[in-house]
C-alpha cells in the first residue's frame, strides 16, 4: 500500500506538471528499454526520463555544469547527474544515488579496457549514515540498432553487487556520445530510462 | 490508579497526525523473513509461541507493537529491541474475572488494569548443532499477575521448522510442575514467596526463579512467507483467571499467523482447549523510514567559479545569499568577510540534519560568493546562539560534489570547532517574529475508568525575538471537543499536589496558556552555554528557571546545571497562581555511551521538595528516534508516593520527517508512565540545552556527514 501511495504521489506529482505530450498514453509501467525521444525539444538541453517501477515519466532539464558532469531537474525537484552521461547521483528519489564512479564504465564503452571492471555506488541508510554497494561489471558491446535515420550502438554493463544483479544499456552514437540509457539506481528505484533529446 | 502523558505543548499537536501516518504507511510488499530472527511475538509482546516464548530476538532496534486478546483478557504490550540480544516490554491489560489468589480462595475481582514490565535475553547464538537460548523475567515491576521466569532454547531444524523448549518458574512453572532444580544452588529456591509490596512497582528479586518449575515447549511451521502455523504446550495453568473467566482445558495451544506485510501480523488461536484469541502485531524499525533518505527537494547543484558562480555586478551579497539560503529552509543570522573566507551564521528552520543544513547552506555559498572568496565558514546557531563553526574550503566543494567517496574526502577536509561569537548581525534580520496555529492533541492514558482519553484543540503559537539571543514565545490553546474534564479521581496524594491534581488543569476552562515565556540564550564561555527562561514555564507552574551546560565538542560527557524557583499556576491556567512555591533543580550528567546508547543522571530537588536522583538510559538513532527509559528515587518512601512506589516511565521521541518523508525538525516526544504521582516530577520547561546543542556538534555531525550532500 506505501509503495501505492508513493506511485499515486510521484504520479500525481508528475502528471500535474508534466506536458501532455510526454505523458505516455494509458502508461502501464514498461518491462523492456523503450526510450521515445522527444523530437520537439530544443537541441541537448531537454531529456526525458522515466522510473519504470514507478510509471513515471517526466521531462528533466539542464540546470547545471560542474566540469564533465550536468545535473538535470524535473519540475517536481528530483534531480539527476550524469557524467558525459553515465549516471553518477540522484536526489529526491528517496532510495537515492548519492554518488558513483564513472570513469571505468566510460572506458570500457569507448573501448580502452576489457575484462571486468568496479563501480563504487553510495547510498545512505535510513540512520543518516552512508554506505556502499561496490559491484563488479562487464561491458559488451551487443548490436547496432536503428533509431530514425541513424544508427546507434547497444552496449550492456552487467554488473554484481552482494544479492543485487543488474544491467545497465547503453546506446552511443558514431562518435562515442551516449544518446540513451536505462541505468540503474538502487534496489528500491530500480532503473532510470534516459533518453537524449537531439 | 491513574497514570498520565505529559508532553511538550509544542509536541503534542502532531502526535495524532503521526500516528495516523504510521497507520497509514504500514503495509508493504513483504520481504523475505530471515533465519536468524524470531517470527513473531507472543500474546504477551516478547519473541516467541502463542503464550510461551522462544530464545530467538526481533531484529535490532525493531518496536512492536501488540494487541493480544482471549478470555476477556486483552494484552497491549510495546516491545523493544534494545541490542541484538536484549528485548524489553512493557505491557498495559485488562483481566476480567480474576482470583486475586491462584487458589479457590482468592477474592475474584470483577476487572483488573495490570502494568507489566517484561526483559528477554538471548545469551547463546544458534550454532549447526546449538540451539540458541534465551532467559527471560515476565513481571519485573508490577503486580506480578503475569509473574514467572523461563530458560528457553530453540532449534532451526529446516528453515521453515523451529522447535522450542524450556523450563519456566512461577506461573510458567504451573502445569505438572516439579521441585525446583535451582534447590541444588539454595534451599532458598524452593518456595516462591507470595507477598509483593502494597504499592507494587518495584522490584521483587526475591520471587525470581522460586518454587516449583515446569517445562514448556512448541513447534513453529513457517509454511510459506507469509503463513506460519504454531503449536504449544503450555506450562501455565491460568489458576487465576480458571475457572472464573474461562475453563482451561488442556496445555495445548494451537495458533496460524499471517503476515499481511512487513510491518503488521495477525494471529489466530484456539487456546487451552476452549477459548479463540486473536493478536495483532505492527513492528517497525527506526532503521528502516518508509522514505529512505527522505523525500527532500533536490538540493541547489554547486556551480563553479568560472562557470557560472557568483553575483551579477552590483548585487547586494548578504540579501541574495538570505533570499537563496531562505528558499532552503535556512536563515542568515549573521555574515562576515575577512581576506578569502566567508562566514555565515545559519539558523536551520527546516531540516533534521545538521550535516545536511551545512551542506545546503555551502552549496548556496558556493554559487553566490564572489570568485575570490575561498574559504566558507558556516556557524551553526540555535536560538541565534553560535555553537559549532565548520570550514570547509570552496574547491573541496567544486571537486567532490560528485565523488563516490565524497562525503569522507570532505570531512576530512573540514574543520569543525566550537565557537563563541556572534558574527556581524545581517541587516534586516532582527526582529524575528514568526506565529502560526496548529491542532494539538492531550492524551491521558492508563486512567483506569478510561485507559485513554484526548482533548483535541487548536494552538495558536508566537515567537517573537527583538535581538539576538532574546526570545519572547508563548502558546494559546483552544479545547474544542475532549473528554480529559470527565476524569474525576480526586488525589489522594499526602506530598504537595504537584502533578497528581492533573484532572483539575483539565477540568477548568477550555482556553488556556500553557507557555507565555520570556528567554535569553548566550555562550557565557568556551564550551559554555547558558538560557535565563521567565515566565509560565509550563501547563502547571510559572516562575524563573536557569541553566548552564558544559558540552566541549568530540566529548562524551556533558555536565549541566539548573536552578528554578517557580509557583504552582492557577488550574484554570491563566494568569494566576495558587500558593504553592517551591525551589528546585538539579545538577545533570549526561554521558555517551557509544553506539548510539546515552546515559542521564540528575541530582536535585524536585518539585514536592523531595530530594533524590533520576537516572535515564536511551539509545538513540541519527535520525532522531530515541527509545528510553528513566527512574527517579527520592526521599519520599513507597508508602508515601502511592501507587508504583517511585516514579518511572519510558520516553519516546519519533522524528516527523521518519513518518512522512518530508523535511521537518519537528518530533513527537512522550512521556509513558505507568502512574503519575508527586513524588519525583521535575519542572517541563522548553529550550533545554542538552539536545539543542548536542545535535549540532562534531560527533553528530561526524556520523551523520554523508547528508551533508543531501
Amino acid at each position: 500500500m506505501r509503495s501505492v501511495l508513493i506511485l499515486a504521489a510521484i504520479g500525481a506529482a508528475l502528471a500535474a506538471c508534466a506536458p501532455i505530450a510526454s505523458r505516455l498514453p494509458g502508461s502501464p509501467p514498461r518491462t523492456g528499454v523503450v526510450v521515445e525521444i522527444d523530437a520537439s525539444a530544443p537541441a541537448a538541453s531537454r531529456m526525458r526520463v522515466q522510473i519504470p517501477s514507478r510509471g513515471a515519466d517526466a521531462p528533466v532539464t539542464l540546470a547545471a555544469r560542474n566540469d564533465d558532469v550536468e545535473t538535470w531537474i524535473a519540475v517536481d525537484n528530483i534531480s539527476i547527474s550524469l557524467r558525459r552521461g553515465v549516471l553518477v547521483a540522484t536526489r529526491g528519489l528517496g532510495h537515492d544515488l548519492m554518488g558513483a564512479g564513472a570513469e571505468n564504465t566510460l572506458a570500457a564503452l569507448a573501448g580502452l579496457a576489457e575484462g571486468e571492471y568496479r563501480r563504487q555506488m553510495r547510498y545512505l541508510t535510513g540512520d543518516h549514515r552512508t554506505t556502499y554497494l561496490n559491484a563488479g561489471c562487464s561491458m559488451a558491446a551487443v548490436a547496432t540498432e536503428a533509431v530514425g535515420a541513424s544508427r546507434v550502438q547497444r552496449h550492456e554493463e552487467t554488473c554484481v553487487a552482494r544479492d543485487h544483479r543488474f544491467t545497465n544499456v547503453f546506446w552511443t552514437d558514431g562518435t562515442g556520445r551516449i544518446v540513451r540509457s536505462r541505468q540503474w539506481v538502487s534496489p528500491e528505484v530500480g532503473y532510470l530510462v534516459l533518453g537524449m533529446a537531439g | 490508579m491513574g497514570g498520565k502523558v505529559r508532553l511538550g505543548g509544542g509536541a503534542a499537536g502532531i502526535v495524532s497526525a503521526g500516528l495516523i501516518c504510521l497507520a497509514v504507511a504500514s503495509a508493504s510488499p513483504a520481504a523475505a523473513q530471515s533465519r536468524s530472527y524470531s517470527w513473531d511475538y507472543n500474546s504477551f509482546g516478547v519473541p516467541g509461541l502463542i503464550d510461551m516464548p522462544s530464545a530467538l530476538s526481533r531484529p535490532d532496534g525493531e518496536l512492536g507493537l501488540g494487541v493480544s486478546s482471549f478470555a476477556d483478557q486483552t494484552r497491549t504490550s510495546l516491545t523493544f529491541q534494545i541490542s541484538d540480544r536484549l528485548s524489553a516490554s512493557f505491557r498495559y491489560s485488562f483481566l476480567y474475572d480474576l482470583r486475586s489468589r491462584p487458589n479457590p480462595t482468592g477474592k475474584i475481582f470483577p476487572y483488573i488494569f495490570d502494568r507489566s514490565f517484561s526483559l528477554h535475553y538471548r545469551f547463546l547464538d544458534e550454532g549447526r548443532y546449538r540451539p540458541a537460548m534465551a532467559i527471560g523475567i515476565n513481571d519485573l515491576l508490577g503486580t506480578g499477575i503475569y509473574g514467572g521466569e523461563y530458560v528457553v532454547a530453540t532449534k532451526t531444524v529446516t528453515p521453515q521448522v523451529r522447535v522450542s523448549a524450556g523450563i519456566g518458574w512461577g506461573r510458567l512453572g504451573t502445569v505438572n510442575g516439579f521441585a525446583n532444580p535451582l534447590a541444588v544452588i539454595s534451599d532458598g529456591f524452593r518456595v516462591r514467596p507470595t507477598d509483593r509490596g502494597p504499592q507494587g512497582g518495584t522490584f521483587e528479586p526475591d520471587q525470581w526463579f522460586r518454587g516449583n518449575a515446569a517445562l514448556f515447549g512448541g513447534i513453529e511451521w513457517q509454511a510459506t512467507d507469509r503463513l506460519r502455523f504454531v503449536a504449544e504446550y503450555s506450562s501455565d495453568d491460568y489458576a487465576r483467571e480458571s475457572p472464573t473467566a474461562f475453563q482451561r482445558k488442556s496445555p495445548l495451544n494451537f495458533g496460524v499467523s499471517y503476515r499481511y506485510s512487513d510491518r503488521t501480523t495477525l494471529s489466530a488461536r484456539y487456546l487451552y482447549g476452549s477459548e479463540i484469541g486473536l493478536q495483532l502485531t505492527y513492528a517497525l524499525n527506526p532503521k528502516q523510514p518508509r522514505f529512505g533518505s527522505g523525500l527532500d527537494p533536490a538540493p541547489p547543484p554547486i556551480l563553479r567559479r568560472g562557470a557560472g558562480a557568483g553575483l551579477p555586478e552590483g548585487s547586494n551579497l548578504s540579501r541574495s545569499l538570505a533570499a537563496a539560503l531562505a528558499r532552503e529552509g535556512l536563515a542568515l543570522e549573521g555574515l562576515d568577510r575577512q581576506g578569502q573566507t566567508l562566514r555565515a551564521q545559519i539558523r536551520n528552520e527546516r531540516y533534521a540534519s545538521e550535516a545536511q543544513a551545512t551542506g545546503r547552506a555551502a552549496r548556496i555559498l558556493a554559487r553566490l560568493a564572489p570568485e575570490d572568496v575561498g574559504v566558507f565558514d558556516i556557524r551553526l546557531a540555535a536560538n541565534s546562539m553560535p555553537v559549532t563553526s565548520v570550514v570547509l574550503r570552496r574547491s573541496d566543494l567544486e571537486d567532490l560534489e560528485f565523488h563516490p567517496v565524497a562525503p569522507d574526502l570532505s570531512r576530512a577536509a573540514a574543520r569543525i570547532v566550537d565557537i563563541r561569537d556572534r558574527l556581524p548581525v545581517v541587516e534586516g534580520r532582527y526582529p524575528v517574529l514568526s506565529y502560526g496555529l496548529e491542532p494539538y492533541v492531550l492524551p491521558s492514558l492508563f486512567d483506569p475508568d478510561a485507559p485513554l482519553r484526548l482533548d483535541l484543540g487548536v494552538a495558536l503559537y508566537g515567537r517573537y525575538e527583538p535581538r539576538p539571543g532574546l526570545i519572547f514565545s508563548g502558546r494559546i490553546h483552544q479545547k474544542i471537543a475532549g473528554n480529559l474534564n470527565d476524569t474525576n479521581r480526586p488525589s489522594t496524594s499526602v506530598l504537595p499536589r504537584v502533578r497528581s491534581e492533573a484532572y483539575l488543569y483539565y477540568k477548568e476552562g477550555s482556553t488556556t496558556i500553557p507557555e507565555l515565556t520570556a528567554a535569553w540564550y548566550m555562550r557565557p564561555g568556551k564550551d559554555l552555554f547558558a538560557r535565563v527562561t521567565f515566565g509560565y514555564l509550563e501547563p502547571m507552574f510559572g516562575g524563573v528557571s536557569a541553566e548552564l551546560l558544559w558540552k566541549p565538542q568530540n566529548s562524551r560527557l556533558a555536565l549541566g546545571a539548573e536552578v528554578n524557583y517557580v509557583q504552582q499556576r492557577d488550574f484554570n491556567q491563566l494568569f494566576g497562581f495558587r500558593d504553592y512555591k517551591v525551589a528546585t533543580g538539579h545538577l545533570s550528567a549526561y554521558y555517551d555511551l557509544g553506539r548510539g546508547y546515552t546515559a542521564q543522571i540528575d541530582v536535585g530537588r524536585y518539585l514536592a521538595g523531595d530530594v533524590g536522583a533520576t537516572v535515564s538510559l536511551s539509545r538513540e538513532f541519527n535520525n532522531g528516534w530515541k527509545i528510553g527509559a528513566f527512574a527517579t528515587k527520592t526521599n519520599v518512601s513507597a508508602a508515601q508516593f502511592g501507587e508504583g512506589s517511585f516514579d518511572k516511565g519510558i520516553r519516546l521521541t519519533i522524528p516527523l520527517d521518519w513518518v512522512s518523508g518530508r523535511p521537518s525538525r519537528t518530533r513527537l516526544s512522550s512521556d509513558i508512565r505507568p502512574v503519575q504521582r508527586d513524588g519525583g516530577a521535575r519542572l517541563g520547561v522548553s529550550g533545554r540545552l542538552y539536545d539543542t546543542v548536542r545535535e549540532k556538534q562534531a560527533t553528530r555531525l561526524d556520523a551523520t556527514w554523508g547528508r551533508f550532500w543531501r
